[in-house]
């Protein structure tokens, strides 16, 4: 018994423990970070914008690195790719408060800013803390609680004389675990089946069907939050917050 | 010496391949770049397509390319076109990005001319394009014109043309100042019946803002002299146009395509025949001065030209806590679009927020106005007389040619109720640094690691649930196991108990044959405490003459005049075995014995099958 404890610590412990492989190569990103920082304080921002866009072609996803990049950009004065890498920030640290700072304030220089459908009370209220709950999160407490749940699980089996004070635990966090992993893996399929994208040319006319020649049903301006819900070539049909829908070009929007 | 050349060799190739193991895996990056023309010779009157093609595989950003000065050209129109293809080779994906610009481009003059390389830059390097060579002869050669034109286009007059249908360009003033206004008139001179005319590229104003104030959806003709000559002249375009920079501009021309009808006299074209030709208005040539320093003090509001601002309310009278609508007009000859919110003060303490922006232009004595409204919603907190009023707009006024401040004249509004201002701050909110707006950016890192979006993509986030999982079932599994031992262990003692009593009571059967009367009592004691232990599922050691009536009444459920019969001849046994004074008489251990038998089998008979499973088997062979 002691054994099977020992061996299960240490694998947990190797999961978690992971040894610094790539210390060097995130040292060597740093530093360039560092410069393109420097290029940003002196207003140089295509110098930074150069150096920061070659970290993330180096596929590097940081949160600081894209709230850097769409301050770059915001200051180059292309809202729509500024707004993109801070949404893109966002997904990664969800309670920045600078972030979403930021995202607020390039969103008020936007050309027109669509309201979405339902922006009152408790609508607005839950729309705000959906913001907050990011897959991330709700894995977080998956975790806490899957944890939780195996831990009483193993009280419960070594301890017969105090199963049933250890019954109720196992079964609250069980059913937490459930609730929370169900959570965490629909929104992640959500997202994974709809993402979103942002508009980053200057205007944009939304057609109402997938060829030049239809009808154009509204027009969006750079920085547009959409929301991908079918792809047909080289044309997506999007959905924007305040629910009207239509079909543009993929090189018309970028993706989160 | 070779030996060490070839383990060189082998160092450098193994040195390549681990670097190209332990990076991450880059696929290769290639960048092509290629110029062409539609046409290598034009007529003056054509239009040359030049379009760059930058191919890219494996890059997500694509460089633009940069195009040399085109001095002899104006450029009519560009546009871009993206495709993108996926292909899968050996395996291995390539993602293949073309990007095409074309560049519609119309002579400016005849000749050879010469489109010097385009370039674009990537990761350092530049790579360019073939200069390409272009011949410009009078007229027109390109294809879809020279059809029409094959019978007899040297009898066209391409010169006497050119004079009667133009189109003319006027500014205002060949020379303004950054930002301020100038209205270019577009207008179509023609001698001759025009039979179809359409819009073949619009104006384009590089380094203005532009406001379009007409547009000519039909032509209305009016009699005009221009050179002496008497013209059909139509007003095509208007347009204000504000610097954004000062420098010298060329804003691209108007285009027009237009058919006429040539009669002439012979038999083939008595009734006419239609020619087809380009129209582009004459070139224009704007000098932008800067503005000179503001030595006001005051931050200047961008505005160039003329200005007047005026405050105006909706009520006179307003409650504390009720909102009220108040008004900043300015109206100039500038460009309102980029004056942002002037804001205003209020006297008293209130909260104002801009509700709305209007925007509007008017045309005043050959002059274009614009009219911009700001709204505010106030509302006041503090009883009183709330003077609302703005800062100095400061401004600069073309026809003095320096800056000027206005303030418009404040509006007094009566506030009744209580006051209600609030001191606090909301809690929670903290001021943020700022620069203008916007949060500084991120401060500098020691390491910059890419965060996963979601702990799904990892495999550490599987490998946890699975290994604690797997732990848990074997734990559980070899718990189960040990339970069940321990269950079928008693078990076994509780169906046994009756024999295992047998073999003591034989024992003691042989010792009181045998004399040994204290030896007979400790084994009857034996054989109860060992019958009643096993009975109960309990050790030998628990069951004590304390013990046994709580244990033979709860645990088995045996009426009390057994338990103190048992409790009895547990006291006997242990006086006779402990006392070697008293020596019991053969008939009284005798007694002890069959007692110990008959309590056996009266327990044996009234035990619940739910405890003591198999009992009746036991029963029925009997205590010997």
């Amino acid at each position: 018994m002691k054994t099977l404890f020992f061996c299960t610590l240490f694998l947990t412990l190797t999961v978690f423990v992971i040894p610094p492989a790539h210390a060097d190569l995130s040292e060597e990103s740093a530093r360039i970070y560092n410069e393109a920082n420097d290029f940003y304080s002196s207003k140089e921002y295509n110098k930074a914008l150069n150096i920061y866009t070659e970290l993330i072609e180096r596929g590097i996803k940081n949160p600081s690195l894209f709230y850097n990049l769409g301050n770059t950009y915001f200051k180059l004065g292309q809202i729509g790719y500024a707004i993109l890498y801070y949404e893109k920030a966002l997904s990664l640290k969800p309670f920045d408060r600078d972030i979403r700072n930021n995202l607020e304030y390039a969103r008020r220089s936007m050309e027109e800013r669509i309201q979405p459908l339902y922006n009152e009370g408790l609508f607005n209220f839950l729309r705000i803390t959906y913001s907050f709950v990011k897959p991330s999160l709700l894995a977080v407490f998956e975790l806490v609680f899957f944890t939780g749940f195996i831990v009483f699980s193993i009280l419960f089996i070594l301890f017969p004389y105090h199963r049933q004070r250890f019954k109720k635990q196992v079964i609250v966090f069980g059913i937490l675990f459930f609730v929370f992993g169900m959570c965490a893996f629909s929104r992640t399929a959500y997202e994974k089946a709809n993402p979103k994208g942002i508009v980053v040319e200057e205007a944009v006319e939304v057609l109402s069907a997938p060829i030049v020649e239809s009808e154009p049903v509204l027009q969006l301006y750079e920085g547009t939050r959409t929301k991908v819900l079918e792809t047909r070539g080289d044309w997506i049909r999007i959905r924007i917050d305040d629910g009207r829908e239509g079909w543009i070009l993929q090189q018309d929007i970028a993706l989160i | 010496m070779k030996k060490t050349g070839n383990t060189c060799f082998y160092a450098l190739v193994i040195t390549i391949l681990f670097a190209a193991v332990t990076t991450h895996v880059h696929a290769e990056s290639i960048v092509n770049v290629q110029a062409t023309v539609d046409a290598n010779k034009i007529g003056l009157l054509d239009t040359v397509e030049l379009t760059v093609d930058v191919e890219a595989e494996n890059i997500a950003r694509i460089p633009s390319p940069n195009l040399p000065e085109l001095a002899s050209f104006n450029i009519l129109n560009e546009s871009t076109k993206t495709q993108t293809s996926i292909s899968i080779v050996n395996g291995k994906t390539a993602r293949t990005k073309k990007i095409t610009y074309t560049y519609l481009l119309q002579p400016k003059n005849k000749g050879i001319f010469v489109i010097d390389p385009i370039s674009i830059r990537y990761k350092g390097q530049e790579l360019r394009t073939d200069p390409i060579s272009i011949e410009v002869i009078e007229g027109q050669v390109k294809t879809e014109l020279q059809d029409q034109v094959s019978h007899g286009e040297s009898e066209i007059d391409l010169q006497k043309l050119k004079e009667d249908v133009f189109i003319r360009v006027q500014p205002e003033s060949g020379e303004i100042y950054d930002g301020e206004q100038l209205l270019l008139t577009y207008t179509l001179y023609s001698r001759i019946d025009i039979e179809s005319i359409s819009l073949k590229e619009s104006p384009e104003f590089p380094g203005f803002y532009k406001e379009e104030i007409f547009n000519a959806t039909r032509l209305e003709y009016r009699n005009e002299t221009y050179n002496e000559r008497l013209y059909n002249a139509s007003l095509l375009k208007k347009v204000a146009l504000f610097p954004i920079n000062p420098g010298r501009f060329s804003p691209r021309p108007l285009v027009l395509e237009m058919t006429v009808i040539f009669k002439n006299e012979d038999f083939f074209t008595r009734f006419g025949k239609p020619y087809t030709f380009l129209v582009k208005s004459n070139d224009l040539q704007i000098d932008v001065k800067p503005l000179p320093d503001n030595k006001t003090q005051k931050p200047f509001s961008h505005i160039v030209g003329e200005l007047s601002a005026q405050i105006s309310k909706r009520e006179n009278t307003v409650n504390t806590g009720e909102s009220t609508i108040c008004y900043l007009t300015l109206k100039s000859s500038g460009n309102l679009n980029s004056v942002s919110d002037p804001g205003i003060q209020l006297s008293k303490r209130g909260r104002v927020y801009l509700s709305e922006t209007m925007v509007d232009r008017i045309e005043e004595n050959g002059t274009v106005y614009f009219v911009k409204k700001f709204e505010y919603t106030v509302i006041p907190e503090e009883r009183g007389l709330l003077t609302i009023s703005t800062e100095d707009l400061v401004y600069f006024d073309t026809a003095s040619k320096q800056y000027g401040a206005i303030r418009p004249e404040p509006v007094e509004i009566n506030i009744t109720g209580k006051s209600i201002y609030q001191e606090k701050p909301i809690l929670g909110t903290k001021q943020l640094p700022s620069e203008g707006g916007l949060t500084y950016i991120k401060r500098d890192l020691r390491e910059l690691k890419s965060t996963l979006p979601s702990p799904f993509s990892r495999p550490y986030f599987y490998l946890y649930h699975i290994i604690l999982v797997a732990a848990t079932g074997i734990l559980f599994f070899i718990r189960l196991k040990r339970e069940s031992i321990e269950k079928n262990e008693l078990v076994f003692k509780r169906k046994r108990a009756r024999s295992f009593a047998s073999k003591k009571l034989a024992q003691a059967q042989k010792a009181i044959a045998e004399k040994r009367f204290s030896d007979t009592a400790d084994l009857i004691l034996q054989a109860l405490s060992m019958y009643i232990a096993y009975k109960s599922g309990k050790n030998v050691q628990e069951v004590t003459k304390k013990r046994v009536k709580q244990l033979l009444g709860i645990t088995l459920g045996i009426k009390e005049g057994v338990q103190n019969e048992v409790y009895d001849i547990l006291e006997q046994c242990s006086m006779f075995k402990f006392s070697k004074q008293s020596v019991p008489a053969q008939e009284r251990i005798e007694g002890l014995y069959q007692s110990a038998v008959s309590v056996i089998e009266s327990i044996e008979n009234s035990t619940p099958s739910g405890i003591l499973s198999g009992s009746g088997r036991n029963t029925k062979s009997g205590v010997k």
